[in-house]
This record gives structure tokens, C-alpha cells and sequence, in this order.
């Protein structure tokens, strides 16, 4: 079963309200990683490795709030266009390469395995750093539904509209894929590698994709959910 | 040592940078008002300027304008 994700009147937050509240979340949250970064960090003796533990897992919690905070942000701003593309050809093969490389340690400290597969083709005309931003999210999302010792593969090539990239690992229940693109809407699966991602993942890899022009749809088979991204050649408007 | 002005109106965030600084052998002064902190630039004379841009009475941007009209102090914008 195919299901597109997302329309173009799905219903968008208050963006403004949305950004405002970021920016003091955001700066709420620097101080608590700041100084609960301080007191992990206290010599031997100023306190118990027990309170040093606590300090940690504080700070590590303000990290992943802190990351939330960021996707949310970006979402917003996608959305409301107020985020401008920095417009340059890129290889969509070495993006596939570099987010595989770079997300194996990830997942291998999670036992499952990361596969990445790129015909060559021409360059796209896209921001590279965004596109970055969408495979990685494509990638580690489905870390929220895979088990030890199960796989995700990235797959990327060449179409005569463009270049189609596609993620297929463990499927989510099919009552949810219409659900994937709403923000902290995760799979009711539980995040069995005990890595769970944000939450966010699909609706910012959505948002960078319209931004570009594209379409995002999964395609839900045998158990395993593809997640097919289509980025045309050019953007509309663009020469 | 460099000198460096912290300008934030947020003492926890100012206090933070300050501690982070100094561990970084940095002498630090910390100002919470955008128009204190041009006044600091020009008797403190830092060799790097920290800018809040949501500040109270005179905001971020506005300092950065006065600061570039006079010098080509170093500026980190905290955003």
C-alpha cells in the first residue's frame, strides 16, 4: 500500500509562536547543559561519582531536549519560508556515502546493520547542507522502529524527474503511516535498540523536501516500510 | 591574557560563559545591559566581544553598529 505524506493544506503550527517559544527554550536549556556539564566534570572528590552520574544524565537529557528544540525550529521555519535554501549542485551519491558513514558507529552500538546504495547520476541543484539534514533523518527515524539485529538500507538514483531516494527498513503498524509526518508522532513500537530518536525525524526530512520542491510517500511491504523521497532536477521557479 | 566583554541580560547564561572562559584562561567581564556594555567597550577595551542580541534598553544589533562605526573588535553574536 502507497500512502503520500503530507498535502499541500495539511495544518501547520503558529509559526511565529512556535519560533518565539524556541528561542527561550533554547536559552532555558544552554545554562542547564552549561552547569550541569560543570558539575560532571568536578575533580575526583568535589563530589560522589553517584552525583557525577546525575549531573551527566542531566546534561544528556538537556542535549536530546536541546536537539528537539533545534528540529523544531528548523520545521517552523521551513514551513513558513522563512528558512532560505542555499541553492548549489550536489552529488547525491556522495551525500548517500557520507550519511552512512557517518551514522554506522550509531548504529552498530544499536546491532543493526546500515546499508547504503547509489547509482551515479548528475548533481542536483539543492542546499547540500539541508539535503544532509533530510537522509540523516530518513536514516536514524527508523532506529525508533528497528530491532537488534534487523536493517535499514538507503537507496538513491537517477529518474528522468529527478532523483529518487528511498529508505526501507522495519515496517511501522500500517494504521500509522498516515500519521508519520506529525511532529512527536513516533511508531507505538518501542525504541527496541533503547536509542530513540526525536520525534521529529519525518516531519523535518517532509519540510526539507517541499522546500525543494519534492514529494515524500511511503510505501508499506512484506513487513518492511519504504520511505520514497522524489527531488526534481529544479525547483519550480527556478531557471 | 585577552580580555573578553560578555554582554547578556540573562545572568545564568552570563555566569556560564563567564566560568567557561575563565577555565579557558580568559579574563572575563560581564555586562547585562546593552548600553553599559558600549560604555565597557570603550574603558575595558576587550579583545573580544560576547553579544547578546535580545538585550534590555539598547538591543544587540544596535550595539553591534555603535561597536562597528569605532573598531574591528571581534564579535560572536549569540543568537
Amino acid at each position: 500500500m502507497t500512502t503520500p505524506l503530507g498535502t499541500a493544506d495539511s495544518p501547520t503550527p503558529d509559526n511565529d509562536l512556535v519560533a518565539v517559544g524556541c528561542h527561550a527554550l533554547r536559552g532555558l536549556l544552554t545554562s542547564l547543559i552549561a552547569f550541569s556539564g560543570f558539575l560532571a566534570d568536578a575533580e575526583e572528590g568535589e563530589l560522589t561519582g553517584e552525583h557525577r552520574q546525575f549531573a551527566e544524565i542531566i546534561r544528556r537529557t538537556g542535549g536530546r531536549m536541546l536537539a528537539v528544540i533545534e528540529e523544531l525550529t528548523l520545521i517552523s521555519r521551513l514551513e513558513s519560508g522563512e528558512c532560505q535554501l542555499e541553492l548549489a549542485l550536489a552529488s547525491i551519491p556522495d551525500l548517500v556515502r557520507t550519511v552512512v558513514a557517518e551514522q554506522q558507529p550509531r548504529f552498530q552500538s544499536a546491532a543493526v546493520a546500515l546499508l547504503g546504495e547509489a547509482i551515479d547520476g548528475p548533481p542536483i541543484s539543492c542546499d547540500r547542507v539541508r539535503l544532509h539534514q533530510l537522509l540523516t533523518s530518513l536514516v536514524v527515524s527508523r532506529l525508533d522502529v528497528a530491532s537488534p539485529g534487523g536493517a535499514v538500507e538507503l537507496r538513491a538514483r537517477p529518474a528522468p524527474m529527478g532523483w529518487t531516494i528511498e529508505v526501507t527498513g522495519p515496517g511501522y503498524p500500517e494504521g500509522e503511516l498516515d500519521q508519520l509526518l506529525t511532529p512527536f508522532d513516533q511508531a507505538s513500537t518501542p525504541a527496541l535498540t533503547g536509542t530513540p530518536a526525536t520525534g521529529l525525524g519525518l516531519a523535518l526530512s517532509r519540510a526539507i523536501a517541499r522546500r525543494h520542491g519534492g514529494t515524500i510517500r511511503t510505501d508499506n511491504t512484506g513487513g518492511c516500510t519504504t520511505i520514497v523521497v522524489q527531488l526534481p532536477w529544479r525547483r519550480p521557479g527556478e531557471r | 591574557m585577552s580580555r573578553v566583554l560578555v554582554i547578556e541580560d540573562d545572568a545564568d547564561v552570563g555566569l556560564a560563559l563567564g566560568v567557561l572562559l575563565r577555565r579557558s584562561g580568559y579574563e572575563v567581564d560581564h555586562i547585562d545591559d546593552g548600553r553599559a556594555g558600549l560604555r565597557a567597550v570603550h574603558s575595558l577595551r576587550p579583545d573580544l566581544l560576547v553579544l547578546d542580541i535580545g538585550l534590555r534598553g539598547m538591543d544587540g544589533w544596535q550595539v553591534l553598529e555603535r561597536v562597528r562605526d569605532i573598531s574591528d573588535l571581534p564579535i560572536l553574536i549569540l543568537s
